[in-house]
């Protein structure tokens, strides 16, 4: 990992169009403003492990289980009136 | 053109519903083009079906059916990158979760939503940064629904 020492309001420039600012620093926190073109995904790392976690538990559902659930919805309009015609899809 | 699939068997998918997913989803960046493959008699619930990966097929659900206050920013850029030009074109799906294999324990990802553009046919996962929104949020909180209940609160 290359490490370097940058202080408040500095930059850091990666590849020829990924900028990283350092505009604050706290204790224990430090603020960074990233400016990237926009098909390069930016995330906080908890946040992106969370969501692939769940996109490879989703890619493990297998039909029967949506059939099951289909039933429910179909009842469920049913019971609930005209409430899930109105969804916006 | 026909796609093999491991769940719906050979589908016969037209071109202009292939949907293009530039970055891919998240945990599965190389899958570019998916395609939506109903859940029998349910529009509520879509499967998103790769077209390379015969085996990844994941369960949408639209997540206004189960929360109809659940709320999406879509953000200027995202706007621009999907070029969606009016709200009629922009679907919003939730992926779902079996955690146990039980139906009624599904969990849904609110916090990252998968957004098409109908019109344009592009679509990205997005991550709602600054709510709370759960990755594991209940779809039945009580489990089995009785006929009358409403799920998600």
């Amino acid at each position: 990992m290359l490490v370097l020492a940058r202080k408040v309001n500095q930059t850091l420039v990666i590849g020829d169009n990924i900028t990283i600012t350092i505009l604050g620093i706290e204790p224990d926190q430090v603020k960074l403003g990233i400016s990237a073109p926009p098909h390069v995904s930016i995330h906080r790392l908890e946040v992106y492990e969370a969501i692939k976690a769940a996109n490879i538990s989703a890619s493990k559902a297998e039909v029967a289980m949506a059939e099951e659930l289909g039933k429910w919805a179909k009842k469920g309009r049913n019971a609930i009136g005209g409430r899930l015609d109105k969804k916006d899809t | 053109m026909v796609v093999e699939t491991a769940k719906f068997g050979r589908v016969v998918v037209p071109d202009g519903e292939v949907i293009y997913f530039e970055s891919g989803l998240i945990g599965f960046e190389d899958q570019k083009e998916f395609f939506l493959y109903p859940v029998l008699e349910n529009p509520a619930f879509q499967w998103l079906q790769s077209k390379s990966d015969p085996s990844l097929a994941i369960l949408l659900v639209d997540p206004f059916v189960f929360c109809p206050g659940y709320e999406v920013i879509l953000s200027d850029s995202l706007l621009e990158e999907l070029a969606i030009k009016s709200q009629e074109d922009v679907v919003v799906f939730t992926t779902i979760s079996f955690p146990d294999g039980d139906a009624w324990n599904a969990t849904t990802n609110l916090l990252g939503p998968i957004v098409i553009n109908n019109s344009s046919r592009k679509g990205k996962q997005i991550v709602l940064d600054g709510t709370t929104y759960s990755t594991r949020h209940r779809l039945f909180p009580h489990g089995r629904p009785a006929l009358s209940e409403e799920a998600c609160g």
